[in-house]
């Protein structure tokens, strides 16, 4: 199972967490320090993976931004890195080319795709399309909402 | 704008309809002219955004003006309003701020009937919301009143869009419950051997290695299947998968039956090579991680990719030399320690980073010492190599080199002379080895605790017995760590009795009065130690000292008496001995043996008594790594008549009721005296600053030819790679070696049978290789399962159900049973809102069981049309289907999804 996922920018900011497991605040924050000096030490020859206390790190770095995962001692190392692809050509397919600051200014679509992708830690849907489409349905409802409030605002609702 | 209306779904607009009702028609004018005055000047989440990236020299300042805002605008009672709040909120919350203050704006915003909106809500709810959040009540009615809801498409956030495969849930169940599932063992069985679809591959195969301990038939079944896959899958992730399950499954199984899969292993070992000589650094480091675990049962098939692990410690990353080190405690033979412990020496000395540093010096030791150093022929060669990580700068590991100094020179008798020989130089050149940084002397002070001892203790070693008291005579207590100079001080004893002895046998009174003035005028000094302990020693020694030069004075010898109280031989003690004491019949240590003791006697205890107490007390440090009990400093000084013999002796010789009147007046003594400190002392604080003016004399005579040569280089001390050449220039070394490589088949038969291993090669030691000492009446075998179990993969501790439990008739699992509906929905699948209908209760009709469909376990697989078998290999991360989805996304994704979440039916 996975317990958290992050994306870290590399100046350190932190674009988006998703945690599958219940950590109080404090902890939270201390585990997004750890991980990312545990990132920023590693250089682009290593390996990606890393162990940090009862958990295994696996990160992938796409240009400016850091994903990464922490998964438990039994899980497969290379089928996370593949979710991580996934994700990452999710992204890319939904905002078409994808980079940081799609992520910055729609983080919101981000946490929905993700919400598609996976659920309490495992993948649920493994097809990029139907995430696409469950998704795009979703901002389909909320376009004719928007339409909707303009004519309530004008009083026609 | 009417377009648009008609595309909406029918129910939406009745929604908005009844909305309206509650307004009349002012009342909602003035609103929305309000809230669209709101809108103009709120700023939404892109105006937070950019202000952010705007004002980066006060971030903090300007969140907070931001944070203002929104608790403004969350005032308001325009949901819209409440919802961009909300949803800068999240952002935030991303950031790291604390909005636990806004639960409830969150739950109000999902209350909202606006999906827009309540997107938003359930967002932010599912990030900020823990455990302690207040409105946890309210927010799981929410969910429930949106689950239930007549509006589909609240149903729909409600799940979050629920897809999940039944082979995923069964899967997850199964982890936390293995036994329960194994009915479903021959459906998951014909899915593994049939399907191709990687995603669901590995959760299947991931499953069968939990049902494997459960059920070890299964194990063989599953063998050959997962053989195919590994010969015949190109996706690593699943390799690596099967790999892993086969060495699980052999574990399992090779703990139950002896069966020979050899052949199994080798096919793993071959692949994991491959593996560990790919280019891609991530499958190198799961490579080794995997060898890893075979090694611990296969060691042998192992050790035939000696060559590609001992390669890996050259790479560049530092996690993939750390798993390969793991590994090469298995590679390790009495031929090939010398070449990889050379290997790993110049690793030390390029390692880059302490922590690489220090794990690469704890694995020298633990593979040296392995077993009693059952891989060590030559000793001198440890030795040297022991004092060569003294040099390594910063490492934390001194005392553990102290130790492996101090338990070979124990262990290997006919090593002492040369340790002893190499020791006497440290202990000369302390004060050369102290004046590096802090970090290296504490290190190298450590080192010097063993040399210290080892020079007292084996005294009859050293070549210049004067010089080696007079340097040690000389520690400072303000350089020294203060557990050390206690060991000196002891030592200086055992040197000072071994001096007398011999001047004395010689009738040399001369000599004997230098002795006695040097040592008089050199305690004082150590006398005045922070250290308790050391103090201590120090006063004592001064004090006999002081009776001695009275007989001195007299001309009567003395010298035999005194040598008598540093007698005897010290032998290893196990580790486990202490506990390994047979409980005395008849002892109860709850009894009390006296009256019962009243609370206030103690506080009138005085000094004398105290300081007794207080010795009685102590573990003599210089012990305390030493792999046996600890011994009592005092117990040794307090009674002289029993010379030295080991304490279990002594322990022995106690009736129990004294025993434990001991141990209540130490319980007692410890309870009344406010000076106790549990556990270790504090080590007293070193001045750095008035320590340099010493320093500089002392240099000032031996650095002057120092100073070109590297600071830790003490002339004399002959290191590895001197000792290398020393040995390398030498005949009888190489003729030894060969005389090693004869013998070497013969002494791994019969390992364990010390007198083949003497006539293994000229250089090789009688050994001490035993565990240690015990106490009489001790089985060195009792309770030591623990240590077997700790082979196991926490996979396996994780399955430790209760086995013997049948299952309660709610938790039988009954194969799986196709359900048809008996009101067919006409509605395509596919269409986007369709899907999230089928959540919704009303367009259900009621399910009907059928017989179950699939056959018996390991029914052969039925064939599938050649258009299955297609689809089927477009499993997950392959390019090809990447491909496909573009020329034909609708469909391939929907074969591929009902493949992979439904199952193959």
């Amino acid at each position: 199972m996975m317990h958290f996922m992050m994306l870290i920018s590399c100046q350190g900011k932190i674009r988006l967490q998703k945690w599958y497991n219940s950590y109080p605040e404090k902890q939270k924050k201390k585990i997004i320090r750890d991980v990312t000096t545990l990132l920023f030490a590693r250089q682009s020859n290593m390996c990606a993976f890393i162990e940090y206390k009862e958990l295994k790190l696996v990160y992938k770095r796409y240009a400016s931004l850091y994903f990464c995962c922490a998964i438990e001692e039994g899980d497969n190392e290379l089928i996370t890195l593949e979710q991580i692809q996934l994700y990452v050509e999710t992204l890319d397919r939904y905002f078409g080319a994808v980079c940081e600051l799609d992520v910055i200014f729609n983080f919101e679509k981000a946490y929905f795709l993700l919400d598609e992708f996976m659920m309490c830690g495992e993948v649920q849907e493994t097809s990029k399309l139907h995430i696409l489409q469950l998704v795009r349905a979703q901002d389909l409802l909320q376009e004719d909402e928007v339409s909707m409030g303009v004519f309530e605002d004008h009083g026609l609702g | 704008m009417s377009q648009q209306q008609q595309q909406r779904p029918p129910h939406v607009r009745i929604f908005d309809a009844s909305q309206v009702i509650f307004y009349t028609f002012e009342e909602m004018a003035l609103k929305n002219i309000r809230s669209n005055l709101d809108r103009l000047f709120d700023k939404s989440l892109t105006d937070l955004i950019r202000g952010i990236r705007n004002n980066k020299d006060n971030e903090a300042r300007y969140i907070a003006s931001c944070i203002e805002e929104i608790k403004m605008e969350l005032k308001q009672e325009s949901t819209f309003v409440k919802a961009n709040a909300i949803e800068k909120l999240a952002y935030l919350q991303m950031l790291g701020y604390d909005i636990s203050w806004a639960s409830f704006n969150i739950i109000e915003v999902m209350a909202s009937t606006k999906y827009t909106e309540k997107r938003i809500g359930y967002l932010a709810a599912a990030q900020s919301f823990h455990d302690d959040t207040e409105v946890l009540m309210l927010t799981t009615q929410m969910i429930r009143k949106d689950i239930n809801s007549p509006n589909m498409y609240d149903s729909g956030v409600a799940l979050g869009g629920v897809q999940s495969a039944a082979v995923n849930v069964i899967c997850e169940l199964a982890r936390k419950n293995p036994k329960n599932y194994l009915t479903l063992a021959p459906v998951f069985f014909k899915l593994m051997t049939t399907s191709s679809n990687n995603w669901m591959l590995i959760k299947i195969i991931k499953l069968f290695g939990a049902l494997v301990p459960l059920e070890p038939r299964l194990g063989k079944k599953l063998l050959e299947p997962l053989t195919n896959l590994i010969n015949s899958t190109s996706a690593m992730s699943l390799l690596y998968e099967c790999i892993n399950t086969v060495i699980a499954v052999l574990i399992s199984t090779s703990a139950g039956t002896p069966g020979d899969h050899t052949t199994s292993i080798q096919l793993c070992v071959q692949k994991l090579g491959l593996l560990i000589e790919d280019s891609d650094q991530n499958l190198k480091y799961l490579g080794l991680l995997a060898m890893g675990k075979i090694l611990q049962t296969h060691p042998k098939a192992v050790q035939a990719h000696k060559d590609i692990v001992l390669r890996c410690l050259d790479d560049r990353d530092e996690s993939i030399r750390i798993r390969s080190l793991d590994l090469l405690y298995g590679m390790v033979s009495k031929k090939n320690i010398m070449e990889i412990v050379k290997k790993l020496m110049e690793h030390v000395e390029h390692a880059e980073g302490s922590h690489y540093r220090d794990e690469l010096l704890s694995r020298i030791i633990s593979i040296c010492s392995y077993n009693n150093y059952q891989y060590i022929t030559n000793f001198e060669w440890y030795i040297s190599v022991l004092v060569e990580l003294t040099k390594v700068e910063g490492t934390k590991h001194g005392a553990k080199i102290a130790e492996q100094i101090q338990d070979v020179t124990v262990r290997v008798q006919s090593i002492r002379h040369f340790s002893v020989s190499q020791m006497a130089l440290l202990v000369e050149n302390a004060n050369l080895l102290l004046s590096g940084s802090a970090q290296q002397r504490s290190n190298i002070s450590e080192v010097l605790l063993a040399a210290a001892w080892i020079c007292g203790e084996y005294w009859e070693h050293v070549r210049d017995l004067d010089g080696v008291l007079a340097a040690m005579l000389k520690a400072k207590p303000s350089l020294m760590p203060g557990h050390i100079l206690s060991v000196y001080v002891q030592n200086i004893g055992k040197l000072y009795a071994a001096l007398l002895g011999k001047a004395e046998a010689e009738d040399d009174w001369d000599a004997v009065e230098s002795l006695d003035n040097l040592m008089m005028s050199k305690l004082p000094e150590l006398e005045l130690a922070e250290h308790l302990e050391a103090q201590e020693r120090a006063c004592t020694l001064a004090a006999m000292l002081r009776v001695l030069e009275q007989y001195h004075s007299r001309k009567e010898k003395v010298g035999a008496e005194v040598c008598q109280l540093y007698e005897g031989e010290l032998n290893p003690v196990a580790g486990k001995a202490q506990r390994k004491v047979p409980l005395p019949e008849g002892l109860d240590l709850d009894v009390w043996i006296g009256e019962e003791w009243q609370e206030s006697a103690s506080e009138s205890s005085d000094e004398d008594e105290a300081e007794k107490t207080f010795g009685q007390m102590r573990v003599r440090s210089e012990f305390a790594n030493f792999g046996g009990p600890p011994r009592y400093e005092s117990d040794e000084e307090a009674e002289p008549a029993h010379q030295k013999k080991p304490k279990k002796k002594a322990s022995t010789e106690l009736t129990p009721a004294e025993l434990e009147k001991r141990k209540l007046q130490r319980e007692r003594e410890i309870q009344s005296n406010p000076y106790y400190v549990k556990g270790t002392a504090t080590q007293p604080k070193r001045p750095t600053e008035f320590q340099m003016a010493p320093k500089a004399e002392e240099n000032g005579t031996t650095s002057a030819h120092l100073n070109i040569q590297s600071p830790l280089e003490i002339p004399g001390v002959v290191g590895l790679s001197r000792y290398m050449e020393q040995q390398d220039a030498t005949l009888t070394w190489k003729k030894a070696k060969k005389e090693k490589k004869k013998t070497t088949k013969k002494g791994k038969k019969k390992r364990h049978d010390t007198t083949s291993d003497e006539d293994e090669a000229a250089v090789v030691h009688q050994v001490n290789r035993h565990d240690g000492e015990m106490p009489e009446n001790a089985k060195s075998t009792d309770d030591e399962a623990e240590e077997k179990t700790n082979g196991l993969t926490d996979e396996f501790k994780a399955l430790d159900v209760n086995l013997d439990e049948p299952l309660r008739p709610d938790e039988i699992v009954r194969g799986p049973q196709a359900y048809i509906r008996q009101t067919v929905s006409h509605r395509p699948l596919m269409h986007p809102y369709a899907i999230d209908e089928a959540y919704s209760m009303e367009y259900q009709g009621p399910l009907q069981p059928r017989p179950p469909t699939t056959g018996p376990l390991l029914k052969k697989p039925a064939v599938e049309t050649e258009e299955e078998k297609e689809e089927d290999r477009k499993g997950c991360g392959g390019k090809a289907q990447e491909k496909e989805e573009g020329k034909n996304p609708w469909s391939d994704g929907h074969k591929r999804r009902t493949g992979c979440a439904r199952g193959h039916k």
